[in-house]
């Protein structure tokens, strides 16, 4: 596996944009890293979400899309929606009359649909006018290719994009009703599929929210065994796994695999990150927020890591010892939630890199300690990493060395290696300074990339 | 698993069916179940005489009928007093040599206790935790509305009950009070020292949690003594004892010591018939994280 030694930083600040907190969604494509960053909001035209990539070869970042500007409205500055009502105008703060269309990009994938000549490049936008979905044969060019939400404008974001039995699937999560904008949730839930996304045309994969109204989203979604497997986040009753084969005509038939959080109910509210690692589906979970689910007055909980094999059986690697329907479960990985750290709230994104299976956490702790104005800062996002999917290693503790790096939210495995990508807030270190009485200024802040592999770090750089 | 101190300790709200569950692991071979003891009301024997007498109630029923038995073999009148004079002459021996000693008589067997009285007071948990740091905890938990809806139905439990709990009571604080504070005594403790379980689902599928129970406290698991556990009725303490101390176990179980064939499906939307408030915000979080509907 790799070690802390064997990464480099590629991209830093934001990448161009200090706003930039968010490296939300990548992938590889035509022998370049493409990247989808975010903003916390959209206030104004520096808040463009831009696509970025990256050849490895010439260590050179480029743009090659940035959100369009639309009318400010109040869509544009919807509220959180336990935020509402909360927060005074900042009359020192410029309003701007312009607002990014797009203020992020959830999901990315290379699909070859009916219409495409070549695989395209698929990606799914933040944007609280309703969602979209962008096109790009080439890797400059890109187009939306869907209406906006799909036909339902409420809906905030596509977060999965992931292609299985010749169909791409899109997820959506978090809606924008009026002026009041939640991040995760929605009132409805499904699937999307398509044969031939350039062509706009979609259906719904499953009955909606499973079934089951406190199905308030889909979060995680991969491909293992031959079915499709899709993770819920549910506030009352914790995650439902489900698995189709996708056969037949949409919306298809879903198997319920795993429900109940695993059996420890809401404490595992979502089933966020999913990778195949040697043969089992490996499901991380989480809390969404600052691991206390405000919306829902769920948690404060740590995350738990479990995996599933092809038989529907689950084994508990990283989490709490528990009695359960399925016998007793005791964490493979004789670690309790979070990797033993009750500030990692949610396992927040995992990959593959070719012998190993890695683990990017959600980490809380800086943000505590900023409230507390502590004089020494702690923590950041953690990032594990195992052979076995058994014994756990820590590749790093604390944000590859920048504790206001609380996230690692994304990953890919490429010939040039492995690409993992941060979610830095900045703002997190301004309260700190503010609030411990630290002189000097808060570092800039926006999203990193680093690119690990096993090269020496001097042939690395060369 | 963590079997350090030779106890189990039940850690469950009033009306969540522990002694019934105390009654079934004690018919494990390798565990005895003890009556509702009530050693942690003082930090003394001589204490928790005093308790006994103040809280009345036949409160000290259980730790008579247990020492007639250990001593004498059986639970009559002659033997209780017997225990009782033997109590006031080793009253300055803690609740913890008390049940050494009693560990001694009953030696290689697991000690279960499940007194009420140690989860409805801050000060009695307290003892409790400094006496068993290494003891194994189950924390039994019931729905809500089913207990509140009990405490409302048992007046004669609930006497004990007021003269003991921190602060207010009704049917609400009686389940949550208790709860919260072995959640948060949990989550103070090692992963795995402390195990939730439903009695619903325990009492729904005995011998699947059963077994599960067993594998935590690395005991036998074969099937023998697995199925001993379905009778829980077998117990020396499953009946009243002598007009002497005739209690010593909740009533509900003394009433009917087996394991009920359905129970009831409650909600916590579902309205009360004793009272008209809802559940609190509070109360409501704990148990969906209990997971309870």
């Amino acid at each position: 596996m790799l070690n802390i030694e064997q990464f480099v930083r590629i991209g830093k600040d934001g990448i161009g944009n200090e706003r930039s907190k968010n490296a939300q969604s990548m992938t590889y494509f035509n022998g370049f890293l493409y990247l989808g960053v975010t903003h916390h909001n959209g206030e104004g035209p520096m808040d463009c979400a831009r696509i970025l990539r990256y050849r490895p070869k010439n260590e050179v970042w480029e743009e090659v899309y940035k959100s369009p500007l639309v009318e400010m409205d109040a869509k544009a500055k919807a509220s959180h929606i336990y935020a509402v009502g909360r927060h005074s105008q900042n009359a020192e703060k410029t309003v701007y009359d312009k607002a990014p269309l797009y203020r992020g990009y959830r999901g990315m994938t290379a699909f070859k649909g009916k219409s495409d000549n070549t695989p395209a490049l698929y990606v799914g936008t933040i944007s609280h006018w309703g969602a979209q979905i962008l096109r790009s044969e080439d890797g400059i060019n890109f187009e939306p290719v869907s209406e906006p939400g799909l036909g339902n404008p409420e809906i905030l974001s596509f977060r999965n994009l992931v292609e299985f039995d010749g169909k791409l699937f899109a997820t959506h999560a978090g809606s924008v009703s009026g002026d009041v904008l939640d991040r995760n949730f929605s009132e409805t839930t499904t699937v999307y599929v398509s044969d031939d996304p350039a062509s706009g045309e979609w259906q719904e994969a499953m009955i909606p929210c499973f079934g089951d109204k406190n199905n308030s989203a889909i979060f995680g979604m991969s491909v293992f065994n031959n079915y499709l497997y899709a993770g819920t986040g549910n506030p009352e009753r914790g995650f439902q796994i489900w698995k189709t084969a996708a056969s037949g005509l949409p919306p298809f038939e879903w198997e319920l695999v795993l429900k109940d959080g695993a059996y420890r109910y809401n404490l595992n509210e979502i089933a966020i990150s999913m990778a195949v690692f040697k043969g089992k589906l490996y499901i991380g979970t989480g809390i969404p927020g600052l691991g206390y689910d405000k919306t829902h007055d769920v948690g404060p909980a740590a995350a738990e890591l479990i995996r599933l094999n092809a038989n529907n059986s689950w084994d508990l690697i990283v989490g709490s010892p528990r009695f359960t329907p399925d016998g007793l479960k005791v964490p493979f990985a004789a670690m309790g939630p979070g990797f033993d750290d009750f500030n990692n709230s949610v396992f927040w994104s995992m990959g593959v890199h070719k012998d190993s299976l890695y683990i990017g956490t959600n980490n809380v702790t800086p943000w505590k300690l900023a409230m507390q104005g502590a004089q020494h800062m702690e923590g950041g996002s953690q990032f594990w990493a195992t052979d076995d999917g058994e014994n756990w290693e820590p590749v790093t503790m604390d944000g590859f060395g920048n504790h206001f790096a609380i996230g690692i939210r994304t990953m890919v495995s490429s010939p040039e290696g492995f690409f993992v990508g941060t979610s830095n807030h900045q703002e997190v270190e301004k309260l700190w300074h503010k609030r411990a009485r630290k002189n000097g200024k808060p570092g800039i802040g926006g999203l990193e990339i680093w690119l690990g592999n096993n090269l020496e770090k001097s042939d690395a750089n060369k | 698993m963590w079997v350090i101190d030779p106890v189990l300790i039940i850690l469950a709200a009033p009306y969540s069916h522990a002694s019934l569950v105390c009654a079934m692991l004690g018919q494990h071979p390798e565990m005895y179940a003890l009556p509702d003891t009530h050693l942690f009301l003082a930090d003394d024997i001589e204490g928790v005489l005093s308790a006994h007498v103040k809280i009345d109630n036949g409160i000290g029923d259980g730790l008579l009928r247990l020492l007639a038995q250990i001593h004498d073999g059986v639970q009559s009148d002659d033997a209780i007093q017997a225990a009782k004079k033997w109590l006031y002459e080793h009253g300055d021996w803690t609740a913890r040599q008390l049940l050494d000693y009693v560990h001694e008589k009953l030696r290689p067997k697991i000690l279960v206790d499940s007194s009420w009285s140690t989860v409805v007071n801050a000060e009695n948990f307290e003892r409790m935790r400094r006496t068993y740091p290494d003891a194994n905890y189950l924390h039994l938990v019931s729905h809500p509305r089913h207990a509140a809806d009990a405490f409302y139905e048992n007046r004669s439990s609930k006497k004990s009950l007021l003269k003991l709990f921190d602060g207010d009571l009704d049917g609400e604080l009686v389940w949550y009070k208790p709860n919260d504070l072995i959640s948060e005594f949990a989550l103070s403790l090692p992963e795995g020292q402390c195990m939730r379980l439903m009695v619903e689902d325990l009492l729904a599928n005995p011998e699947n949690y059963l077994l599960q129970i067993a594998q935590w406290m690395d005991l036998s698991t074969n099937g023998e003594s697995i199925s001993a556990m379905l009778y829980p009725d077998k117990m020396p303490f499953a009946t009243y004892g002598p007009d002497s101390a005739p209690g010593g176990l909740e009533t509900e179980f003394l009433e009917e010591p087996t394991i009920p064939v359905e129970i009831g499906v409650a909600t916590l939307a579902d309205s009360s018939p004793h009272s008209t408030c809802d559940f609190s915000k509070q109360a409501l979080k704990l148990g969906k994280e209990y997971g309870y509907r």
